[in-house]
């Protein structure tokens, strides 16, 4: 399965990408903004997607209403530091397949990950 | 700023550590900002707030600080300055991001900046009171500012 991690946060995209490894992804890109992200997702057509919200450029949930339009079955993953609950609801309307709070660790993530990919 | 506000900036801190890094972290008795409570350490990042709440929060850490704290959880020596800008970005936007549900709608934060080395301070309104939330991490100390209009 390929993987396109979007994160502002070179810290969160390295995070990301180490942790999983092992969960038989292959990483395709890595964006630091929405534009961006949507420039690796029509690149790639990636299977799963790691998207933050709170981006400079262009936000996650624009991101991820556009990489819909485009893929609706792209396995999107939205990680955020916003905890409320009102965004949680937003991403996963506008078809995000899980929403996941930061700080996230290493079991958390791969949590998330085995989740969506047993979901597909 | 009520004290129950600004103990939802003290769980957001405790959390991230806990969560992120599975060290607990101690937060000192936070206190109001005084004119001699300036002091920048060598990395700041800074969130703003908008919304129905204005204001900002920073957090000014030492590069010792924020070198732990990306080893703890990317488990590298190797650190440069691009990597410790980030993190103390990255810990701005995650304390303000996990207060958001707390204060409920219409209660927006920034993406973040990071300052470089230690200018006077960092102005939020000064028509508002500044908390002050010491934190110790790893022996390592750290200072949460809050600063939101009523």
């Amino acid at each position: 399965m390929k993987l396109l991690i979007v994160d502002d946060s070179m810290i969160i995209r390295k995070s990301v990408e180490q942790f999983t490894k092992d969960l038989g992804v292959e990483l395709v890109g890595t964006a630091a903004n929405g534009v961006e992200a949507l420039e690796m997702f029509k690149k790639h057509m990636p299977d799963i997607v790691t998207l933050d919200i709170t981006m400079p450029e262009m936000d996650g949930l624009t991101a991820l209403k556009e990489m819909m339009a485009i893929n609706a079955k792209a396995k999107v993953i939205v990680i955020s530091a916003i905890s409320a609950k009102n965004a949680a609801i937003e991403a996963l309307s506008l078809g995000a397949k899980h929403f996941l709070g930061k700080p996230f660790n290493p079991e958390t993530l791969r949590a998330a990950f085995e989740k969506v990919i047993k979901n597909s | 700023m009520k004290d129950t506000e600004l103990k939802h900036f003290v769980d957001s801190v405790l959390t991230y550590f806990k969560t992120g890094t599975g060290h607990n972290a101690e937060v000192g008795v936070p206190y109001i900002k005084g004119p001699n409570d300036n002091e920048l350490l060598e990395y700041t990042g800074v969130i703003g707030l908008s919304g129905k709440r204005r204001g900002g929060i920073y957090i000014t850490c030492t590069s010792a600080f924020l070198a732990e704290l990306v080893n703890a959880i990317l488990k590298i020596d190797e650190i440069t300055v691009p990597i410790l800008k980030d993190m103390a970005g990255e810990l701005a936007n995650t304390v303000a991001g996990n207060v958001t549900e707390a204060f409920g709608n219409n209660f927006d934060i920034s993406v973040p900046i990071v300052i470089e080395g230690a200018p006077k301070s960092v102005a939020l309104p000064a028509a508002m009171p500044t908390y002050i939330i010491p934190v110790i991490w790893k022996s390592h100390k750290a200072y949460l500012h809050v600063g939101m209009n009523e």
